[in-house]
């Protein structure tokens, strides 16, 4: 295999290709027109466009994607994480045009990419999994029924999903109904699948997942686990490797269960077993992703592999170069997703340009992301503004460093959820390991609105600076008051006379 | 001569006094420091240290980002607070039907004269106070039934310049 077309965007399409060009791989991207200026465009060695704005026009468009793949001559596809890369369909189309695909084989997807399905299996293979409908609703009466006999609270979750779309908890019946009508327009419009299965809401678990990997000769292997209930709406915010929640006992019982259940479906490639672990010990699988995933950087930092190079391995037929014993933890790995958005403002996606971006660096740090200065962040894909991840010998060490790389990091143009996450690496919640899925929505959100109304925080000298710099650049009117587009370039053009004189205000 | 400020941080509230050479937090003299700005970041050289904050803007409110924290900024200069507590008062409606001066100042121009009709918020008349041309907007609906000044005057804090009905 000597090219690979990326059928992705953004930082994983970045990170694939870095990998790539390690292993001496050509790499050929796509990209949309929004994206023409993209990093990942950029770092790789071709390009093809695939036109369009919107992902369905683009980055999941299958026929476009594979005739780019023809025509570039690419032997592979690798699918990276979201769009087309948990799609059997298309998965099975790129094997029978002749390609390689860099991810699990089309039947493995289908049977963990419906819910449902994959809950079945997963029981008649023993793996523990949350009482729930044996299937996709069929109305709300179904739901109904079953939640009178599991009890409330229930979950709502799409059969297709991932990514807290299609997913609503409810708590009573009298909200059943209309939840369940809103998770299946969710469901339909971000998968085009509105099956929505009904499980018992688990209060106050953890969100553990275990890092499986399976060559295509039946070896499997687990890489240890993430820690993942840092979370708001489904959607992570801070994830960890090792979880501190998790013994090694624990980690050998949860691993050899994912491997389990990774053989039931004759899994290949990468994959991620999402478990709930209650306060019990006890453990229910949740779901499989069978592609990489977002946060595969911190089992990557405490396992020292590239699980890119790795995925690529396998996809050539190649074995698993190390057997379950030779796999050793070492230290403690945390990522941050620095997302564009708005926390107090229900963390609303915030778009514009990265008009400054300096990222933090030195010592136990990485970062993945798609993003440079002068970035548009638009409306149309995720906001993510990257994973920066931190290392350290133990957990406390690399707590410690995410928040000096916090402290170090500047941005302007967009807002971002840095400070709190900031906020919540300082937290005892957080150093304590004492939190689960609910914590952020239940006791951090609030705290943080708490916290950053409390602006005696800041040193004294600080708010003077501000109104001098303020009177200096004469921007008064336009930092406070009238539309947006004027001020910004009328506080810039004033700095940038500032910044050339060192001017003394 | 100092300007003054208020820098709202979430919800404290800092008064800030300033000249050339010193600023004043709450009272507390600090000499006046050197610093640069570049895109929205402020870099800052003070108390031995170098120090940066950046400045960023999300619709019409502002938020300070400092040592990877973020805080809700409001800026306030002494102009803008009377503009707000003018304003405050002319659309207080009761008082509604006249039009005062609520710093003093010069009057630039009129907008309008008798017998005109004028809605709510509409500008009226322009007044230099502070250096800075300020418009005057009709606290109501209604029709202009004097105008007491005329381009020019002097106005003191508190005049009637117009009588709406």
């Amino acid at each position: 295999m000597k090219s690979i077309l990326i059928a992705n965007r953004g930082e994983i399409a970045v990170r694939v290709a870095r990998t790539c060009r390690e292993m001496g791989v050509k790499t050929i991207a796509v990209y949309s027109d929004v994206d023409k200026n993209s990093l990942h465009v950029r770092e790789a060695d071709h390009m093809v466009a695939l036109g369009g704005e919107t992902p369905a026009e683009s980055y999941l468009d299958q026929e476009k994607i594979i005739r780019a793949a023809k025509a570039s001559g690419a032997e592979a596809i690798h699918p990276g994480y979201g769009f087309l890369s948990e799609n059997a369909g298309f998965a099975d189309k790129v094997e029978k045009s002749g390609l390689i695909w860099v991810g699990p084989p089309a039947s493995a997807i289908n049977a963990m990419g419906s819910k449902t399905e994959a809950r079945a299996l997963m029981i008649g293979a023993n793996v523990p999994v949350v009482p729930g409908t044996k299937g996709a609703v069929k109305d709300a009466n179904e739901a109904i029924e079953f939640a009178r006999s599991a009890g409330f609270p229930v979950l709502l979750k799409a059969a297709a999903g991932g990514g807290g779309k299609g997913m609503r908890v409810v708590r009573n019946e009298g909200d059943l109904a209309n939840a369940l009508a809103a998770a299946q327009r969710e469901a339909k419009s971000a998968f085009g699948d509105d099956a929505v299965y009904v499980e018992k809401y688990l209060e106050e678990p953890k969100h553990i997942e275990v890092q499986i990997f399976a060559d295509k000769h039946g070896n499997a292997v687990y890489f240890g686990e993430r820690e993942c209930s840092m979370q708001r709406r489904h959607q992570k915010i801070i994830e960890e490797a090792p979880s501190s929640a998790v013994s090694p006992e624990l980690r050998a019982k949860i691993g050899a269960t994912a491997v389990m259940a990774a053989k039931a479906c004759g899994y290949v490639n990468a994959g991620t077993c999402e478990f709930l672990l209650d306060k019990n010990g006890d453990f229910y699988f949740l779901e499989m992703n069978t592609r990489l995933q977002v946060e595969h950087p911190v089992t990557e930092m405490v396992t020292g592999l590239d699980l890119v190079r790795l995925q690529i391995e396998v996809a050539r037929g190649k074995k698993l170069p190390m057997t379950q014993e030779q796999i050793q933890l070492r230290g403690h790995a945390v990522e941050v997703r620095i997302y564009a958005e708005e926390v107090m403002g229900g963390f609303l996606p915030s778009t514009g340009k990265l008009s400054l971006w300096r990222p933090s660096s030195g010592p136990g740090l990485r970062e993945d992301t798609g993003m440079y200065e002068g970035a548009e962040i638009s409306r149309f894909y995720d906001p993510m503004i990257s994973k920066l991840v931190a290392y350290g010998e133990t957990r406390e060490a690399a707590t410690d460093r995410m928040v000096r790389a916090l402290r170090e990091y500047r941005i302007a143009g967009v807002m971002t959820n840095i400070g709190f996450c900031r906020f919540v690496l300082d937290r005892e919640e957080f150093r304590s390991g004492n939190f689960d899925t609910g914590t952020v929505e239940r006791i951090l959100l609030p705290a943080y609105r708490e916290y950053i109304e409390q602006g005696e925080v800041v040193p004294t000298w600080l708010p003077g600076v501000i109104a001098a710099a303020n009177k200096v650049f004469r921007t008064e009117i336009n930092l406070a008051k009238s539309a947006k587009g004027s001020q910004q370039s009328a506080w810039k053009t004033a700095g940038r006379r500032a910044a050339m004189s060192n001017h003394r205000g | 001569m100092f300007d003054n400020a208020t820098i709202t941080i979430g919800k404290a509230k800092y008064e800030v006094r300033q000249n050339d050479n010193e600023l004043f937090v709450n009272g507390q003299r600090f000499d006046m420091p050197e610093f640069a700005l570049t895109d929205r970041l402020v870099r800052v050289r003070i108390n031995d240290s170098i120090e940066e904050f950046v400045v960023n803007r999300n619709g019409d409110d502002l938020w300070l980002s400092f040592h990877g924290r973020a805080f809700p900024l409001v800026i306030e200069t002494e102009r803008e607070k009377l503009l707000r507590v003018a304003s405050q008062d002319t659309e207080g409606g009761m008082s509604g039907a006249i039009v005062k001066a609520q710093m003093p100042g010069l009057v630039v121009r009129i907008a309008v004269k008798v017998g005109d009709t004028v809605k709510r918020s509409d500008p009226v008349l322009i007044l230099e106070a502070m250096k800075m041309e300020n418009e005057v907007r009709a606290p109501a609906d209604g029709v202009v039934k004097e105008v007491r000044v005329k381009e020019r005057d002097s106005v003191d804090k508190g005049t009637v310049m117009l009588v709406l009905e």
